[in-house]
């Protein structure tokens, strides 16, 4: 289960990356910035511009990841008790 | 820049205010956010932390705000200083949504404290500095504390 859980949060994590990438290259450094501190933002902004920057798959993608990772949380959580 | 355009690239919270779709949903996220962070189930996984265990410069912020919230000051700055930081911006962005003159005044001072000022990239680059002083200082302290 650990390792399934690293494993969702390292492809969370590349998806979050190249999304912080397309921020830093369409917004400039400070929206870049802001993107790293806050993960929603990149989030959001990436969803928005999913069409325009064809990052839809790696949306889809980091959103499903987010998803599993709620439900590894909510098992682990669970089991716990 | 004046008129009509994409406001220059330093003005950052304008930039959000001139999109009010973006600026919804991340004041909507925002809120949904803290609001969770108030809960067991917590609320935004970071995806640095997810991956690497390690905090980021953001991780905190939305626990810190509600101990704000609750009352408690202290608590909120040992957790994380910039918590206030994060209701304020949240606060702003939502003023800024406001239909009308209200929103539009709130726009026009956000606009003119950012051209005159560099206070929004000083905060950012405090928040950064505050988080590697935090792992310099204590990174096991830190990293428990956070997380």
């Amino acid at each position: 289960m650990q390792t399934l859980a690293q494993i969702v949060g390292l492809g969370s994590l590349v998806c979050f990356v190249l999304v912080v990438i397309k921020l830093f290259q369409q917004k400039g450094v400070l929206h870049g910035i802001l993107g790293i501190l806050c993960g929603i933002y990149t989030f959001i902004w990436g969803w928005m511009e999913s069409g325009r920057l064809g990052i839809k798959n790696i949306m889809l993608i980091w959103t499903v990841l987010i998803v599993v990772s709620l439900a590894l949380n909510g098992v682990v959580a669970m089991s716990a008790r | 820049m004046k008129g009509g355009g994409e406001p220059s690239r330093r003005l950052l919270l304008t930039s959000l205010l001139e999109r009010p779709v973006l600026c919804a949903w991340i004041v909507g996220a925002g809120v949904i956010h803290v609001a969770l962070a108030a809960t067991p189930l917590g609320g935004w996984r970071c995806p640095v932390h997810e991956a690497t265990g390690l905090p980021c410069p953001g991780c905190g912020l939305g626990r810190a705000a509600v101990l704000l919230l609750r009352g408690g000051a202290r608590e909120a700055m040992h957790l994380h200083a910039f918590g206030g930081l994060l209701l304020l911006t949240l606060g702003v962005l939502a003023a800024g949504l406001w239909p009308g003159r209200g929103g539009e005044w709130v726009r026009t001072v956000v606009r003119r404290i950012e051209e005159r000022t560099w206070l929004v990239p000083v905060l950012l680059a405090g928040l950064v500095i505050y988080w590697l002083a935090r792992f310099a200082l204590d990174a096991a302290g830190f990293r428990a504390l956070v997380v």
